[in-house]
């Protein structure tokens, strides 16, 4: 309850700059307290708020306090809010009293708080003043006494039809048809209808015609289709779309059986929304009907037959749908395939995974693209098979939808069926599927990530935003990756290549990542379950040449410890083929791990192709893994010493740029008296002396002075000058 | 200053449906719709146009910041001619009626001050209604028992019992609504809902909505200042079925908070709920329902439905998906998205099927449903039925806020179990002649 009394303090407050105190008294003394507002000499304004405080405290003893106001135009709609929610037979008492009191406008209102509290003692009252001689008057009473309703009701209201003067006639309908409606509801059929009749037979608006319409189909249930069908073929507008809604309200097999023969009757431009209507039904009874309109019919037709098949549709949709997906006009083309894929139902699964069985291979390569859309996992068994089949497309397909279907039980049969394939384009697919498999086989480590500053920007230099909060929300979100996008982050470098870097913590352990815009950055590597890894090298030993090399790939892909010694080991295959592949993957190695790989091939190699691939791999490791900045210099200076050409030299320094400390200035210093890389040594020094988190003058002095010499870029000059280079 | 122009036969005719009308939208009550569609123009017709005898005839009540926006996604549509603007302040309605006669070459866009006098137009098919929430359902309820079908912008109803009375008129009328909850026609949170509904997250335990603010909230009586003439501002119908007070230009100004939740209650939980709550009710297949239990815990008020799925409405501010956004977990994954249109989900392999995200969060998607619909005469998206249950959730956890405690309530016989203080609360007295 203290919200309670906080808000009726608030209200009094927005009453009046001086407000009467407000107690946290019990009820009963607050009642006594807002009686006492309402008869003393206050302000209308907390007399007003003294009313809805009661509306929600008040009792029959507030009462006599508020029905005086009633009388008051500024304050009798306030003093109905209270009468209108105290639940005792007083407050109606006093609405009902005041009726022979109150000028028509209050009276207006009393009449209309009766009708809301549907008090039954009032119809008489009421029926008296359905003959007042203000409209408004009469009209209130009327509609009051149909949210009344009942047969005295009925009665009285009836004859005022065609008896009324012509402005409360549309009043007295409408009640009316609120009568009948508690009638129908109620399950007295024939007396709502006869209700609804008369008004229909009435001279009123078009409007109350309509209401009452409606009331007497449903009212008259089966007997009501005659004028449901009536309605439908109506030349009038209103009377039109009124059956098409009255169409999909009144329930009943003989409904729905009436509008499927008016279906085939009615005129081109009506059987659409009349198929509209019939399938909002929900009756699976309009199936033979939207069959038949999705073959043939105008395009308008055929798309929402369509639709129909795609919402209630079954297997035997399948046939009629495929031929119409087959064909050249788009707009069906597309709805086709859209509602085979939508398409619900366990028959309908089976129907598609045995199309893989039809003789046509045009037909077995669409139930493949149906497999992979309607994801069913069922069919991965009879998949295995068509990965066999005598078409090399839907060979091919077969082996994309396993990607798609199969789980880690079917890994080996999947294997199975990799070491035997020949084609390049086959073995390719087959190491798409089960990479696919494993990854999404693959479930996220468990880590506890703090996100210590993100950054969404052209970075480094180029205009950013600070996104740490949205990353970190997202994170505690449950998140374990973010996608680096302007619609994530807005948009802080419009017509600039933007990036995202994110320094984080892992279990504690610090981390960063910078990913492109458009890129996704994952926070923790996902495992891979180690039977997927299990069945990879299981396969690997017996595999002749060419499935070997897929097998590779597949174990790059795999990552770990023991797939990293299993192409290490083939990194030293007799066979060429083999082994070219091994090095390759090792060189796109993505942890860390094969770091000393790496470094050895880009050292010793006796090819010089593997020791630049090498060597970028290294440093493209050694950036990644992030970790202290320290210990990422100590792998760009080893990368440093391994690169024979100026391209990786330069990659490098690069590289050092992005890391401010002293060792990587000093590192980057000494390659500004090269002449090749100068100015790239030029630009890392200058960013790192910018950045340098503790100052260091005289290391800096030195450094910028040897920019200056060294550089040819007005811009670096002006900036190693500014960080005292001289 | 109140225009009486000629009504005109152009009664909207039983048009054939277009391909792309249907394509656009799918009209399909209850269905989660293909969308969106690209139609090649060659069944637009000549440059998509529509034979004026076709197009659906609009007017607009209640035209500020907000009413412009989706005004001009009505105005895009080439099968609407909007024809007339009601708004109680002189300048606005003269804004709107400059903006239509610009796009129609000619001076026809007719003025009124009082929308009785608007929907008396017999050529009138639909209205837009976007005036401040006070008068949200009254206006909706008259201009449905006046014949015309309506979209209304939200919050649609101020408490329990005008989000029902909404509901009923438009079955009773046969009329179409469409409530302004645009995010039902965008594809994310689409998805997102698929993903529920389909089963593809397991069992659905809990869902979160962030309403953005679960402050109860009222409108005073504000000191009297002088009235302007009526032709500048109509206080009387600006006041319209709220409870008389004097003129107040502060009071005026602030139409989208005035009486908002209906005086006792309101506020943020209506506001963003009755988008973020509705997203919910919709995820667990509850257009036809409503939570049957409400606790406020902490800063989070926690709703229970009958099939034991539980919703949390979140008072932590807006999250980096943008405002607006919903969390959906089953036993075996969660989804999560916003106004920004990002899908976090638990596994990558739940996003498959997203179709691209579309910035910001338009509602021509929404508009085009509506007028879809308006000719077949389907539930629109975001239909009176399943607008009022979602905003009865909402009325319902206010109340329990209001309240400061837990309260039950039966969605069949919209009541409170057992609780008298929490009935009081489901409806308010309507200032005279207004009635629902």
């Amino acid at each position: 309850m203290k919200k309670l009394f906080m808000l009726m303090t608030m209200l009094a407050g927005i009453a009046t700059a001086a407000p009467a105190p407000v107690t946290q008294a019990a009820p009963a003394e607050q009642q006594r307290q807002l009686i006492a507002l309402l008869t003393a000499a206050t302000p209308p304004a907390e007399k007003a708020l003294a009313c809805k405080r009661l509306a929600v405290c008040g009792t029959r003893d507030a009462v006599p306090a508020l029905a005086p106001l009633l009388a008051d135009p500024q304050l009798a709609s306030w003093a109905r809010i209270a009468l209108e929610a105290i639940p005792d037979a007083a407050a109606a008492d006093a609405l009902r009293d005041s009726l022979g009191k109150l000028p028509a406008p209050l009276l207006v209102g009393a009449i209309n708080s009766l009708g809301v509290l549907r008090d039954a003692k009032s119809v008489p009252a009421l029926v008296e003043k359905l003959a007042a001689a203000d409209a408004g008057v009469a009209s209130a009473a009327a509609e009051a006494l149909g949210h009344i309703g009942g047969e005295a009701v009925a009665k009285a209201l009836t004859p005022l039809l065609t008896a009324a003067p012509a402005p409360v006639r549309p009043s007295v309908a409408y009640g009316c048809t609120l009568c009948a409606e508690q009638f129908l509801a109620a399950g007295r059929h024939a007396a709502a209808a006869e209700l609804y009749d008369a008004v229909r037979q009435a001279n009123v608006s078009k409007q109350r015609t309509i209401e009452a319409t409606r009331g007497l189909v449903l009212a008259r249930q089966s007997a009501g289709i005659p004028l449901l069908l009536e309605l439908l073929r109506s030349p009038d507008a209103k009377l039109y779309r009124l059956g098409l809604r009255v169409a999909r309200e009144l329930p009943g097999s003989d409904v729905t059986k009436a509008l499927l023969a008016e279906f085939g009757r009615a005129a081109p431009d009506r059987q659409s929304y009349l198929l509209q209507a019939l399938a909002d039904r929900g009756d699976a009874a309009v199936l033979p009907t939207a069959l038949a309109a999705a073959k043939a019919g105008t395009p308008e037709l055929r798309l929402v037959a369509i639709s129909v098949l795609e919402r209630l549709g079954n297997a035997a949709a399948l046939p009629v749908l495929l031929a119409v997906a087959a064909e050249e006009d788009a707009d069906l083309s597309q709805a086709a395939k859209l509602a085979l894929t939508r398409l619900t139902g366990a028959d309908v699964d089976a129907a598609v995974v045995a199309m893989l069985k039809d003789p046509d291979a045009k037909t077995r390569r669409l139930a493949l693209d149906l497999l992979a859309r309607r994801h069913i996992a069922d069919a991965v068994p009879a998949l295995l098979k068509a990965a066999q089949d005598a078409d090399a497309q839907v060979r091919l397909a077969s082996l994309k939808a396993l990607g798609n279907l199969a789980g880690v039980p079917e890994l080996p049969a999947l294997l199975a069926l990799l070491v035997k394939l020949q084609t390049p384009e086959e073995l390719q697919a087959a190491e798409s599927a089960v990479t696919a498999l494993c990854n999404r086989s693959a479930q996220p480590a468990a880590a506890k990530i703090v996100i210590v500053k993100a950054v969404y920007g052209a970075l480094p230099e180029g205009p950013s935003v600070d996104v740490t909060r949205k990353v970190a929300t997202r994170v505690k979100r449950g998140a374990l990756a973010v996608e680096a996008s302007n619609g994530a982050f807005g948009d802080p470098a419009g017509g600039k290549v933007k990036s995202l870097r994110i320094d984080y913590t892992v279990n504690g352990q610090a981390r960063n990542q910078t990913v492109a815009e458009n890129e996704t950055l994952t926070f923790v590597a996902s495992s891979v379950p180690p039977a997927c890894l299990d069945a990879v090298l299981a396969a690997l030993p017996q595999a002749p040449t060419g499935p070997q090399l897929a097998l590779l790939n597949i174990l790059r892909s795999l990552g770990g410890p023991r797939a990293l010694e299993a192409v290490r080991a083939a990194a030293t295959d007799a066979d060429a083929a083999i082994q070219d592949t091994a090095v390759r993957a090792l060189c796109d190695w993505s942890s860390p791990e094969a770091l000393p790989d790496l470094a050895r091939l880009a050292q010793s190699s006796p090819n010089p192709t593997f020791k630049i691939l090498a060597l970028r791999g290294y440093l493209r490791l050694a950036v990644q893994q992030g970790g202290p900045a320290a210990q990422q210099v100590a792998l760009l200076k080893d990368a440093l010493a391994l690169a024979g050409r100026s391209e990786e030299k330069k990659l490098v320094l690069a590289a050092l740029g992005t890391l401010p400390t002293a060792d990587a200035l000093v590192l980057v210093g000494a390659q500004l008296g090269n002449a090749d890389l100068k100015e790239e040594a030029s630009l890392a020094a200058v960013t790192i002396a910018a950045k340098l988190p503790s100052p260091r003058p005289a290391l800096v002095a030195e450094v910028m002075a040897q920019v200056l010499k060294a550089t040819a870029n007005e811009q670096l000059a002006r900036r190693a000058k500014a960080l005292g280079g001289k | 200053m109140t225009n009486k122009p000629e009504q005109s036969t152009n009664l909207l005719r039983p048009a054939p449906l277009t391909r792309r009308g249907f394509l656009q939208t799918a009209a399909k009550a209850g269905a989660l719709l293909a969308f969106p569609q690209i139609v090649h123009a060659s069944v637009l017709g000549k440059n998509g146009a529509t034979a004026p005898s076709e197009r659906i005839v609009l007017g607009a009540i209640g035209i500020g910041n907000r009413g412009s926006y989706v005004l001009s996604c009505f105005l895009a549509e080439k099968d609407v001619q909007f024809v007339a603007i009601c708004d109680v302040k002189a300048t606005r309605r003269q804004a709107v009626k400059q903006t239509a006669d610009t796009k129609y070459g000619n001076q026809d866009c007719a003025m009124y001050r009082d929308l009785r006098e608007l929907l008396a137009r017999e050529d009138l098919d639909a209205v837009l209604i976007a005036t401040g929430p006070n008068w949200h359902t009254m206006a909706s309820i008259t201009a449905a028992k006046a014949g015309k079908d309506v979209y209304c912008e939200k919050p649609c109803s101020k408490n329990i019992a005008q989000s029902l009375a909404l509901a009923d008129t438009f079955r009773r009328t046969g009329g179409v609504f469409q409530a302004g909850t645009q995010r039902r026609s965008l594809p994310n949170f689409e998805f997102a809902v698929q993903l529920a509904r389909q089963g593809r997250l397991g069992k659905l335990q809990s869902l979160y909505a962030h309403p953005g603010g679960l402050g109860t909230h009222m409108s005073g009586w504000a000191p009297a200042e002088p009235e302007p003439p009526k032709e500048e501002a109509d206080w009387d119908l600006y006041l319209g079925p709220a409870a008389w007070r004097p003129y107040n230009n502060g009071t005026m100004r602030s139409a989208f908070g005035f009486e908002k939740g209906g005086g006792l209650t309101g506020g943020g939980c209506l506001e963003w709920g009755s988008h973020c709550v509705d997203l919910c009710q919709w995820a667990n297949d509850a257009d036809a329902t409503a939570p049957v239990e409400y606790e406020p815990v902490g800063k989070e008020l926690h709703a229970r439905y009958a099939n034991g799925v539980n919703l949390v409405l979140r008072n932590d501010g807006w999250l980096p998906l943008g405002s607006c956004p919903v969390r959906f977990e089953g036993e075996t994954g969660w989804v999560e998205t916003g106004d920004d249109g990002d899908i976090l989900t638990s596994s990558p392999s739940l996003l498959a099927g997203k179709r691209a995200k579309i910035p910001g969060y338009p509602a021509n998607f929404h508009v085009r449903n509506f007028l879809d619909c308006v000719r077949s005469r389907g539930q629109t998206r975001a239909n009176a039925d399943a607008a009022c249950q979602a905003h009865i959730a909402c009325h319902a956890a206010n109340i329990a806020l209001f309240l400061d405690r837990k309260v039950r309530f039966d969605p069949v016989k919209n009541e409170f179990i057992g609780d008298e203080q929490a009935n009081r609360l489901r409806s308010e007295a309507l200032r005279e002649p207004w009635r629902m």
